[in-house]
């Protein structure tokens, strides 16, 4: 089966579900119509839709975490706390994702809207989590991101703290995760992917009243990667985003948006990329204050390194306010790896491969900077697997007869 | 009366480079400027007048009036059907302009000896006096120009510097008395006719403009400059300035450009291109000033050659919207690109400017350092193009560009692109946002100055990179510009 605006596609896959639900994905159908062919969709995935809508649920879910298909029939469940979450998640799920953004320019806006709107209409695996509110869980709670097309749905409860990683691994292809940090919460996420196909990932993440986020993401990609990150911060948030991006191959494109829509906000984002072989790294940021966000504190930092001849980085950091009393900072470097430090290291007996993989590492140890101690450990096995085969292919690019 | 430009009666001239002393810095600082002056108006003349609205006629009659060459004729035709299959462009400040009611050309006066200013008609003659253009020319100018709608109305090269074989020349008798010189460079591989949709315009109607070419190894050390006014309304200005810095020269070159308010809207879509020949260096100083009506879609471009320098100084004030993003192309190896520049924008001004810099040589740097103010609701946005082209190694950029917002109806942005294929770039961006700090402001009035001042003095040292880089009477003019233009939005 191909994908197509064969509308009876969306109802196969929503002929069990509740019918708010099901509407949600005709709704996506029509807007997806309106648009014709699915010219970006086609160009980043290929023209063979087939294994992607044979979407698996990851096996064991950590114990809060649900079935998406699961959630939206549990409306009766007995227990108050749990049903009120659960509305939650129904309200995140009910609102269309297929709005038109008027903040970016017309070929990106219509980018967004393809992604999201074929996402809505034939997801078929997904993964909602609700914390609690008042709950302060100790250990990070670990989700697999389901193959194929998804959706992740997670709900930080008002005063909660948590750490929630979101894996992504292997054949995660269309993937749209929705976070609502309820008041006074105190989110702390993880994704960790490194997927060998294309894949594209599109986000969400609302900040409400007085919450402190933190949001690491890193991100190894080999083929064609489309990341979008779309932070909403609310009066007396702050945020932290900090992402690293290994390319060893393909075009990836990384945007990460903050939009200061509330008063006394702060979003600081810090995003590093190393890249090797032929591989594209493009990086669009945006910091936008809105008219009514006074007190704005925003910052914004891009960093690229390139490992080899053939390497190219693109950064396009976005800055627009329209309130006067903000500041706002935003910054980009790309170089390749500093020759005088190179020096220095090797001066200290080390070797030129060992002292390179040391650079590199050093490069992105900002990244980690904030992570509690476990989410540290889960972090950097991540990236430091993946720096092993930069470094090696770094090393192969310079010297081949290794 | 109050001179914008050059009013230091009884002292020294202070030419580019040249020490002012404190006593004339600051007779200088006491000048006053007055918005008047830019909006005087005379009543419109002219002995040729295109009708408004563009066709093959107008382009065609535009063509014989000058008498020129049948290869500008068919480079015209070739602008205006470009033009026509052209959109316009998608991204940007929205251009509510009516394209059919530009009167695209219009002579003011018969053509007379341009060289002698005795012959510029008593109207016109006043109106530069008024700008402060000949005592400029007497004083620190190795030549000056004045266009006054589509035709120059004066040029004139002092004796020292014709003698060494600089041609500072009318663009449309240069055209005539250097066509070969003209045919090599005029909108060939600097800014293609087909570059964009106002380039094709500016390529079927230009009109005027400044000629200049240093011979080898001449290097000239006071600057040159040239005036451009549009006194008619619903008047499009389409000059032309061609700028040939021959191997080892080096040339600075100022425009000065401004349009009295009408209702109706105006259109300027002039287009520079220079050529810095291997070792030359060329720099480009522009202060426009026009009038909030104007339409200022600008086209600026050079191209750098071995070891070159190119340096722009660029202030954008006044205008409705200003769309320019003078472009650098960093061709031969070690060449160097710098870009000075700031924005103004006040109520309903929309300020769209940055800097383009291609990197094609090795061994090749440039920096840009753009500064913006916005008040009063007016929008001041940064775009950019740093590219670093395959085989560019070892190029360096360092960018920087700073925004000032005075109140919370202002608007400002800034919109970097950066691009790089070249693993040895060394590329630096920075931006700021932010308005004046309270802070500072009570530091200085604690020193027992009033707020007004205070908030004036903290605007001159935000500005300061850019004015340092101008000869002292723009500065000084520029300053004072900004000051006029700030004028009870403070407080």
């Amino acid at each position: 089966m191909n994908l197509s605006l064969n509308p009876r596609l969306s109802a196969q896959l929503g002929r069990n579900e509740p019918s708010w639900l099901a509407a949600t994905r005709e709704r996506a159908v029509a807007s997806l119509s309106a648009r014709g062919r699915l010219v970006f969709l086609r160009s980043r995935l290929g023209n063979n839709f087939d294994t992607l809508l044979q979407g698996t649920q990851a096996p064991a879910l950590p114990a809060p975490a649900l079935s998406l298909q699961e959630a939206v029939v549990a409306d009766n469940a007995t227990d108050n706390a749990r049903s009120s979450l659960l509305k939650d998640i129904r309200a995140v799920l009910e609102q269309d994702i297929t709005t038109h953004n008027t903040l970016l320019e017309p070929r990106k806006a219509g980018q967004v809207l393809e992604a999201n709107s074929a996402i809505q209409a034939w997801w078929s695996a997904g993964t909602v989590l609700a914390v609690p509110d008042g709950a302060d869980w100790a250990t990070p709670c670990i989700i697999n991101e389901p193959a194929g097309i998804s959706r992740t749905v997670i709900v930080f409860g008002e005063r909660s703290s948590a750490t929630v990683v979101l894996r992504a691994q292997g054949r995660v292809r269309l993937s749209r995760i929705d976070v609502v940090c309820k008041q006074g919460s105190r989110p702390r996420l993880l994704l960790l992917s490194s997927t060998s196909e294309p894949r594209l990932l599109s986000m969400g993440v609302r900040c409400e009243d007085g919450c402190m986020l933190q949001l690491s993401d890193i991100i190894g990609s080999q083929q064609s990667t489309w990341s979008r990150i779309e932070t909403v911060l609310e009066d007396n948030v702050s945020a932290q985003v900090r992402q690293g991006f290994i390319v060893t191959g393909g075009t990836a494109e990384l945007a990460t948006d903050a939009h200061h829509v509330g008063r006394n906000t702060r979003s600081d984002l810090l995003a590093k990329s190393a890249v090797t072989g032929k591989g594209i790294a493009r990086f669009e940021g945006l910091v936008r204050i809105a008219r009514d966000a006074s007190d704005a504190d925003g910052q914004q930092k891009a960093d690229f390194l390139l490992l080899s001849p053939d390497a190219q980085a693109n950064a396009i950091p976005n800055l627009v306010t329209d309130n006067n009393k903000v500041s706002c900072a935003h910054g980009a470097t790309i170089s390749r790896l500093d020759e005088e430090t190179m020096f220095y290291v090797r001066s200290r007996g080390i070797s030129a491969a060992q002292a390179r993989s040391l650079l590199v590492h050093g490069f992105f140890s900002q990244v980690m900077h904030g992570l509690t101690e476990q989410e540290h450990t889960l972090a950097s096995a991540h990236l430091h697997g993946m720096l092993a085969t930069l470094v090696e292919s770094h090393q192969r690019s310079i010297d081949p007869s290794r | 009366m109050s001179l914008p430009i050059l009013q230091q009666e009884g002292t020294p001239g202070g030419a580019h480079g040249a020490k002012v002393s404190q006593a004339s810095a600051q007779h200088a600082m006491q000048l006053s400027i007055a918005r008047e002056m830019f909006d005087h108006k005379n009543p419109v003349l002219f002995t040729k007048r295109a009708p408004p609205g563009i066709t093959e006629d107008v382009v065609r009659m535009i063509s014989k009036e000058k008498n020129e060459p049948d290869w500008m004729l068919q480079k015209r035709l070739a602008g205006l059907k470009a033009f026509k299959a052209m959109p316009l462009p998608e991204w940007g400040p929205h251009l509510q302009l009516d394209l059919d009611k530009i009167t695209y050309y219009l002579r003011a006066v018969e053509q007379t000896n341009e060289h002698k200013w005795d012959n510029v008609p008593d109207d016109i003659k006043r109106t530069f006096q008024k700008l402060g253009i000949p005592e400029a020319e007497q004083k620190a100018l190795a030549g000056a120009g004045a266009q006054y709608e589509s035709e120059v109305v004066y040029h004139h090269l002092k004796e020292e510097w014709s003698r060494k074989g600089v041609i500072f020349e009318n663009m449309d008798v240069a055209l005539r008395k250097y066509p070969e010189l003209v045919k090599k460079h005029f909108m060939t591989r600097c800014v293609p006719i087909t570059d964009h949709k106002f380039a094709a315009l500016h390529a079927a109607v230009w009109s005027g403009g400044t000629f200049i070419y240093v011979p080898p190894g001449v290097s000239m050390l006071v600057p040159m400059q040239a005036y451009f006014r549009m006194n008619s309304p619903g008047m499009g200005q389409f000059e032309h300035t061609l700028i040939i810095v021959d191997k080892s020269a080096s040339v600075h070159y100022i425009e000065g450009c401004s349009a009295p308010q009408y209702s109706v809207n105006n259109l300027h879509a002039g287009c520079v291109e220079i050529f810095v020949y291997e070792h030359a260096t060329a720099r480009y100083s522009s202060v426009e000033n026009w009038s909030k009506n104007t339409f200022n879609l600008n086209t600026k471009r050079a191209i750098v050659e071995e070891a070159g320098v190119v340096e722009w100084v660029n202030g954008n004030l006044g205008s409705n919207v200003t769309m320019l993003y003078p472009c650098s192309v960093l061709k031969g190896d070690r060449s160097r690109a710098d870009f000075l520049g700031v924005a103004f924008a006040g109520p309903g001004q929309n300020q769209d400017t940055g800097s383009k810099v291609i990197h094609l040589g090795k061994d090749t740097s440039s920096t840009i350092t753009s500064k913006s103010i916005s008040s009063g609701g007016g929008i001041t946005m940064y775009r950019g193009l740093l590219r670093i082209a395959k085989g560019a190694s070892n190029a360096k950029n360092s960018t920087n560009c700073d925004a000032l917002m005075m109140d919370p109806q202002s608007r400002s942005g800034t919109i970097p692109v950066i691009q790089v294929s070249e693993e040895t770039a060394d590329i630096a961006h920075e931006a700021t946002v932010g308005r004046i700090s309270e802070e500072q402001v009570f530091y200085l009035m604690t020193r027992g100055l009033s707020q007004e001042e205070a908030v004036r003095m903290i605007v001159s040292g935000f500005m300061e990179p850019i004015l340092r880089a101008l000869p002292m009477e723009y500065a000084v003019e520029l300053n004072r510009l900004i000051e006029l233009e700030m004028e009870g939005s403070i407080g």
